[in-house]
């Protein structure tokens, strides 16, 4: 009789813990973050060490 | 940093998550730093919407911890940028209410961050203080953060660590 093997599927932890909507959430707020800083760059001055 | 926080979990190199807790109930929050070019991060956060099971950055939990979640947020940062030594974080409120109360929690820990300075966004506003509806059309100026001045944004950042030919600038 032949052995059927079957392999336990292990989901992702993070994937069930995330919101759906997880990605789609952040990546949304980081492309306007983007524009944002491209439009207005930091002046290097700023950076300058004390 | 002595402020009464919440502990957070972290979940991947680039998301925390932590649980506020109070009158209201139990709400979910994460906090997610994305890449957004140069050496600059986004630092996004949002609350779970229990009956959507969806992130939502407009929910009012009304759960009166509101600066105990702030510092959590803040020490957030603080760990990823103690992981990340070269990295600047930006963080912007998805209201300008929201961006206030940013603001109010910057200025509690303002003394404490002796390594770190923080860079603040002011937008041109129109006569009636707004700035322009549609975010690709701001235009603004960067300072180092001061006291009695609303910000529209935030870049936390090391001077001793930034890399000057590895900014966001052009």
């Amino acid at each position: 009789m032949p052995v059927t093997r079957t392999k336990k599927i292990e989901h992702s932890k993070d994937a069930e813990e995330l919101p759906s909507n997880y990605h789609e959430f952040f990546e949304k707020k980081a492309a306007k973050a983007r524009v944002i800083l491209q439009n207005n760059p930091v002046p290097e001055h700023l950076f300058k060490k004390k | 940093m002595n402020l009464e926080r919440y502990d957070s979990n972290q979940i991947t190199e680039y998301s925390y998550r932590f649980v506020s807790i109070g009158p209201k109930g139990k709400f979910k929050m994460h906090v997610h730093f994305s890449y957004i070019g140069g050496s600059i991060y986004n630092l996004g956060f949002g609350v779970v919407d229990l009956e959507a099971g969806e992130l939502n950055d407009l929910i009012e939990t009304r759960n009166g911890d509101s600066e105990r979640i702030l510092a959590t947020v803040a020490s957030i940062a603080l760990e990823f940028m103690a992981r990340h030594p070269t990295a600047s974080v930006y963080a912007s409120g998805s209201t300008p209410s929201r961006t206030r109360l940013y603001q109010m929690g910057i200025n509690r820990i303002l003394s404490n961050l002796k390594q770190y300075e923080i860079a603040g966004l002011v937008l041109e506003r129109d006569l009636n203080g707004n700035p322009p509806e549609n975010y690709y059309n701001w235009k603004g100026t960067w300072q180092k953060i001061e006291r009695g001045i609303a910000y529209d944004g935030f870049l936390l950042f090391d001077p001793s660590m930034t890399k000057l030919d590895n900014l966001f600038n052009n």
